[in-house]
């Protein structure tokens, strides 16, 4: 999947706006979005808050854990462990991307939470590297991995998969030879 | 990488693909049974016109897998020596340091195809495939998911064709990603064909 598919799907989520104009309901296939009143915080799909930030029309709210106090906790957790803890969203990358690019004026510390993020990210990554070598070298039959995101699955996808293909081949040639598989 | 063609990549190979027919060119020693006429042009250490029974050639792979089949029994061959006990246990010892690629580019692929031969030794060959690769696949990783640059030839010199095929892999997932976080996957960027194919644009008709 492209990274750009993904950071279209990512979009979809709800994110708080407090817009400076006024505008009745919108009727949207996907849902309506409620009316705009000057000052009133509204919860708008993410995409539209990105184009009304890029018309200077709203101040986007980041959720509340792109703090630093909460990003400190997630690092700490994750160094921690061992397994991979939930982080506070599906789409967290992409959303991190997305806002420190265009509402970096409304984020505190935005140069400190990019580094967190980035910290949390290469953790993560440094753990998926060290699990799937681990699964090859037992050369298990399955794995199962918890509280990945979309982003870090499909950054893996197609290395993974060409080796998992490659080592299965491998495998079924010795079967094989053992006189267990036939092959044509 | 998308390939037109894939080689077959087990124990079958593939008639069309570029892989399969560069990896059966690759020569095994093998022992003739029988004598066979006219044909000593291909020996080049003796002169005779016939080869005969017992001598020694090196045939490539797509003649002796022929030729050795057990129903026919032209010729004997033996595995070629990337595959023999020396060069097994060089791998047992740290497969992450052996040079694949000046064994053989086709490493995995011939071992397998060897397989078919029925050598004594064809278990343990194909084990040691399977420990060699999950050796080397943390190298592998952490290459292509870490090196950035234009030229990564030196890094994978000591790989093998499908290895250097799952590099090649891994580097796209990384390049991908770096793009995007920079931005440029959303730039829309002119295609290189519209910009040279000199027609009149409609700017300079007005």
């Amino acid at each position: 999947m492209e990274h750009s598919e993904m950071e279209f799907i990512a979009e979809k989520q709800k994110v708080k706006i407090v817009p400076n104009f006024s505008m009745s309901k919108i009727y949207f296939i996907s849902g309506e979005v409620g009316p705009f009143q000057p000052g009133l915080p509204t919860e708008v799909p993410f995409w539209l808050a990105i184009s009304l930030r890029q018309r200077q029309k709203c101040v986007i709210h980041p959720p509340d854990w792109l703090t630093i106090e909460s990003l400190e906790e997630i690092k700490e957790a994750e160094t921690t462990t061992e397994l991979f803890t939930p982080l506070p969203n599906t789409h967290f990358r992409e959303m991190c991307q997305l806002l420190l690019t265009h509402a970096k004026s409304n984020i505190q510390n935005a140069d400190a939470v990019r580094t967190l993020v980035k910290d949390i990210w290469d953790i993560r990554a440094a753990k998926l590297r060290s699990s799937s070598d681990k699964f090859i070298r037992v050369q298990a039959g399955h794995a199962r991995i918890d509280n990945l995101t979309l982003m870090e699955i499909n950054i893996a996808r197609p290395f993974l998969l060409a080796s998992l293909d490659h080592l299965h081949t491998l495998r079924t040639s010795k079967l094989h030879v053992e006189r267990i598989v036939p092959t044509q | 990488m998308d390939l037109l063609c894939p080689p077959g990549g087990g124990m079958k190979q593939n008639y069309l693909s570029i892989d399969d027919i560069m990896m059966s060119s690759e020569k095994i020693p093998s022992t003739f049974l029988v004598s066979v006429k006219t044909l000593g042009y291909l020996d080049p250490s003796t002169n005779k016109k016939d080869i005969e029974v017992g001598s020694k050639l090196d045939l490539p792979l797509w003649l002796a897998l022929s030729l050795a089949h057990p129903r026919k029994k032209f010729v004997t061959v033996e595995l070629t020596k990337p595959y023999k006990a020396t060069y097994r246990e060089i791998l047992k010892a740290d497969a992450g340091v052996v040079n694949l690629y000046k064994l053989c580019p086709y490493y995995y692929a011939l071992g397998q195809q060897q397989l078919s031969l029925n050598h004594a030794e064809g278990i343990l060959v194909a084990r040691s495939l399977i420990l060699a690769f999950s050796d080397r696949f943390r190298r592998i990783m952490d290459l292509s998911g870490n090196a950035i640059g234009g030229d990564n030839s030196s890094l994978i010199q000591q790989f093998d064709e499908v290895e250097r095929r799952l590099f090649a892999l891994g580097q796209k997932s990384l390049q991908s990603f770096q793009r995007w976080e920079v931005g440029e996957s959303r730039t829309l960027r002119t295609s290189e064909l519209v910009s040279r194919h000199r027609k009149r644009k409609r700017e300079a008709v007005d």
